[in-house]
């Protein structure tokens, strides 16, 4: 039983140390194992913003993770082809993974824009309805666009490039993602602290109330469901390099639904909750997975046991004070 | 492209919004009186399907199959809610989408467990196998007029059984106010579990239904849901009618977009890109009708509440 | 007339067939209260719906310091000075008290869109949400629970947050429904300490207070005004006894 800041604290330095221990003990999967719990942490996060803090179930994160991803891996495709992307422009993709990131963080911007301007007209169960439609209409776009590989998805090969690092290393890859997620850590812990963070949490609760005060909580949430999607669309673009390869998977509703379970299962409104999330999610997956086929049977069965009895997450195993 | 052609299309697009609309019913009426998501509501027409596919297989009858698909996913669903569904529906929505997408994985691969991982077929009966001949020189599929027929004749039961009987006045009255219905001196707890396996056993006549046509294999209700989600959120949740109107629009919007939107495309572009276009877009249309829809009905075409 | 801060002028609003607020007319002065009395269902909760622009009136116009803000958002209107209590305590449960106040004052400072600054660590913001909070007596709850509060607490809350808002005009909604003599008491002279800061327009059933704190009351009847007047022309009138005192002497 600890303070939560201790327990973050924690999180990230068993993080921090584990790709050593696999150097070590010389189990290189252990790392890209660790590589993929840190992304779903950040697109978790990304999630968890809107959901945890500003109360906006969206069924369709899976929209910028997907499209984080297919951007990453249309821009290295180009690249490697040597292919023009528009015949209007002498464009040919890029492997700069900084100029990557910042396309990918710009496209899912806009999108993020763009879905929640409609969506957020409307609430309770018909926007979780209308996020995820407006996923799965990224998803049947995806795989009946037979440019980059439809159905079968698109391998790109080799990860892009970072300026004087090896991106093909696994530890090198994994540090990187790392920072992403410290990065984002920091950024969101500043916006909570904010003016703008304590409006997003009262929107969550009353929003008759927000207006009352002269703010349009439209406004408010709106911004929010932008840096959600930007940093959950980073995320997918960090996912198409640690896996060369990107596939509709990514956009399917299914993806939407594991980002909201690990944020569920580690705890809504906690910062440090999808980490927990994505840590116990990944392990459920390699333990279960390794006894048996069908291990998730056992983990519908472990999220409805959870549901019914252990509302408050993961996080608040560990923790003294329960918050409310 | 030929007017019997069209007319051919027009009837697969009924056909399929009348088998989303044996989908939704179940989904926007759980909705509307418990105030349930219930995303597991596809495990019900997969249930079914797998229900009739084995009776099809022991008895050799169609007509045995349709009846346990019907009864199978009614059990299933009773079940469901005797033991989950009632503890959550008080929670938010949050609770209720994550317990019913665990349930989901609960019931696939439960079910892979017992069937395993290959798809079971479903044979249209001899009688309804082939073809009959309509006005305009049409050729259209007996069985595919049969869904058509069943799904309208059950449209019309639930409309008398909703606007004419006891317990659809009850239902009515739940949706209205969930108290007043307990203050009616109703037994709502029965109702809850009446009306939820229902919704259950239509979604499992679908699902056997359509097996038939299809294959019969785990994972085949999510798409179907998904699609019965956007059926009840353009018809308004928790509207029969909007049920209907929205599950005909649907199937009709996606039916002839796949027909009509490659071909629209090749005026401007060359028949590969046009057919590439067309068919990307087709494959959206429906989501864009949903989206349409709500921008300028948040509450969806038949809603009253937004919640 | 230069002192008239919010004009109500010929307002309608209905639900169906029935009438909730029909041609209202009322002006609201500079310093003053200004009660608003009526049976249960006379459309009292109708017309501040309509002044807050919670709901959208069939015609008519509202005027806010000679602005007519008649076809504004809710938050827009709070932005011009509209600051009001809700019937039903709306306060955020989740914070603390003393967040409740800085919520309140970032809205009245536009500063919403400030992602940077840490708030709790912004002593001018803290202090002056203690100013107010003072000013109702819950600096010593400033740190606990919202929900965790008393439930005249939550009403004193309520009015911190219209009193921080510095606004053009207060609204309340029977501020004091189901407060003890003390409470009531102190938000008595509360309200006439801050309507010289801005003249309030009160919803009130308790008769006492109105009587006392009233310098003007205008009577509401199957959504018309019957009666406007000061507190001693409104005792005497008889279409007032008929509908309204009439039942209660």
């Amino acid at each position: 039983m600890i303070k939560e800041e201790k327990l973050n604290l924690i999180i990230l330095l068993v993080l921090f140390v584990i790709p050593f221990l696999a150097y070590l003990f010389n189990e290189p999967y252990l790392t890209t194992l660790t590589t993929k719990i840190v992304i779903l942490s950040i697109a978790g996060i990304g999630l968890n913003f809107i959901l945890g803090y500003g109360g906006l179930v969206s069924f369709g994160h899976a929209a910028f993770f997907g499209i984080g991803g297919y951007v990453t891996g249309i821009l290295a495709s180009h690249a490697q082809n040597s292919e023009q992307m528009f015949f209007f422009l002498q464009f040919d993709g890029s492997n700069q993974i900084l100029f990557i990131w910042l396309i990918s963080i710009i496209i899912c911007s806009f999108i993020a824009l763009l879905i929640g301007y409609f969506s957020l007209r409307t609430s309770g169960v018909y926007f979780i309805m209308i996020t995820l439609a407006f996923a799965q209409m990224l998803y049947y776009f995806s795989i009946s666009w037979p440019a980059y590989g439809g159905e079968d998805g698109l391998s790109i090969y080799v990860r892009n490039v970072f300026p004087f690092f090896n991106t093909m290393n696994p530890i090198n890859f994994y540090f990187i993602c790392f920072t992403w997620l410290l990065i984002f850590l920091t950024i969101l812990k500043i916006i909570l602290n904010s003016s703008f963070g304590l409006v997003l949490k009262a929107c969550k609760e009353n929003e008759e109330r927000v207006k009352s005060i002269g703010i349009n909580p439209f406004k408010i949430k709106l911004i929010s469901f932008v840096f959600s999607g930007a940093i959950t669309g980073l995320a997918g673009s960090l996912y198409t390099d640690l896996n060369r390869f990107v596939s509709p998977s990514v956009l399917s509703w299914q993806m939407s639904g594991e980002i909201m379970v690990l944020v569920i299962l580690g705890g809504v409104a906690r910062l440090y909750g999808p980490i927990l999330g994505a840590v116990f999610y990944i392990i459920l997956e390699q333990t279960l997975g390794g006894i048996s086929e069908n291990w998730q049977f056992w983990l519908g069965l472990i999220i409805i046991l959870e549901v019914l009895y252990a509302r408050a997450g993961i996080m608040s195993l560990f923790l003294k004070d329960s918050k409310s | 492209m030929t007017i019997s052609l069209f007319i051919e299309q027009i009837l697969n697009g009924l056909q399929f919004g009348v088998m989303l609309f044996l989908m939704s019913a179940g989904l926007t009426l759980v909705f509307g009186v418990m105030g349930l998501i219930n995303l597991a509501h596809g495990s019900f027409y997969m249930i079914g399907a797998f229900a009739a596919a084995l009776f099809a297989e022991l008895t050799g009858s169609f007509m045995i199959a349709m009846i346990a698909s019907f009864v199978a996913a009614l059990f299933a669903g009773a079940l469901t809610e005797l033991i989950i569904i009632r503890k959550i529906y008080k929670r938010d929505h949050l609770d209720q989408v994550l317990a019913t997408f665990a349930l989901i994985l609960l019931f696939s691969e439960g079910i892979r467990w017992i069937f395993g991982a290959y798809p079971l077929y479903l044979d249209i009966p001899n009688s309804l196998s082939s073809s009959f001949n309509l006005p305009f020189e049409i050729i259209y599929s007996k069985y595919r007029m049969m869904i058509i027929l069943v799904g309208i004749i059950i449209a019309i039961i639930l409309y008398f059984l909703i606007s004419k009987t006891l317990i659809g006045i009850r239902i009515k009255a739940g949706q209205n106010d969930r108290e007043m219905i307990g203050a009616l001196g109703v037994d709502v707890t029965k109702l809850y579990t009446i009306v939820f396996s229902l919704g259950a056993a239509l979604a499992g006549l679908a699902g056997a239904l359509i097996g038939a046509i299809q294959s019969v294999e785990v994972g085949m209700g999510e798409p179907v849901l998904i699609l019965a989600f956007v059926v009840i959120v353009i018809g308004g949740i928790g509207s029969i009618k909007g049920a209907f109107v929205g599950a005909l629009l649907v199937g009709i919007t996606d039916t002839m977009g796949r027909f009509l939107l490659p071909s629209f495309f090749s005026y401007f572009f060359d028949n590969a890109s046009a057919t590439s276009i067309g068919s990307s877009i087709a494959s959206m249309s429906i989501y864009i009708l949903m989206a349409t829809v709500l921008i300028f009905k948040p509450s969806g075409l038949y809603g009253g509440k937004n919640d | 007339m230069t002192d008239t801060i919010l004009k109500i002028d010929n307002l309608s609003k209905g639900f169906h067939a029935v009438r909730a607020c029909e041609n209202i007319s009322l002006e609201i002065n500079k310093n003053e209260v200004h009660a608003l009395i009526g049976p249960n269902g006379a459309g009292k909760s109708t017309l501040i719906k309509l002044i807050t622009g919670f709901l959208e009136q069939e015609y008519g116009k509202i005027f806010l310091d000679n602005k007519e803000i008649s076809y504004l958002t809710p938050e827009e209107r709070a932005q011009k000075g509209i600051a009001r209590s809700f019937q039903v305590s709306s306060i955020i449960n989740n914070f603390s008290v003393v967040q409740n106040i800085k919520l309140a004052l970032i809205g009245k400072n536009k500063n919403y869109l400030d992602f940077l600054t840490n708030i709790n660590l912004n002593k001018k913001l803290l202090k002056e949400a203690f100013y107010y909070l003072e000013e109702v007596g819950l600096n010593k709850k400033a740190n606990e629970l919202a929900s965790s509060l008393s439930h005249g607490e939550k009403r004193k809350l309520e009015i911190c947050i219209a009193i921080s808002m510095a606004p053009k005009i207060f609204l309340f909604d029977e501020p004091m429904a189901g407060l003890d003599g003390e409470s009531s008491e102190l938000i008595l002279q509360l309200f006439k300490k801050i309507k010289k800061r801005a003249p309030i327009l009160l919803i009130e059933h308790d008769m006492d207070t109105v009587f006392s704190l009233a310098d003007r009351v205008s009577v509401l009847d199957y959504g018309k005004v019957i009666a406007t007047g000061t507190v001693s022309e409104i005792k005497k009138n008889n279409t007032v006894k008929k509908v309204y005192l009439g039942t209660e002497h």
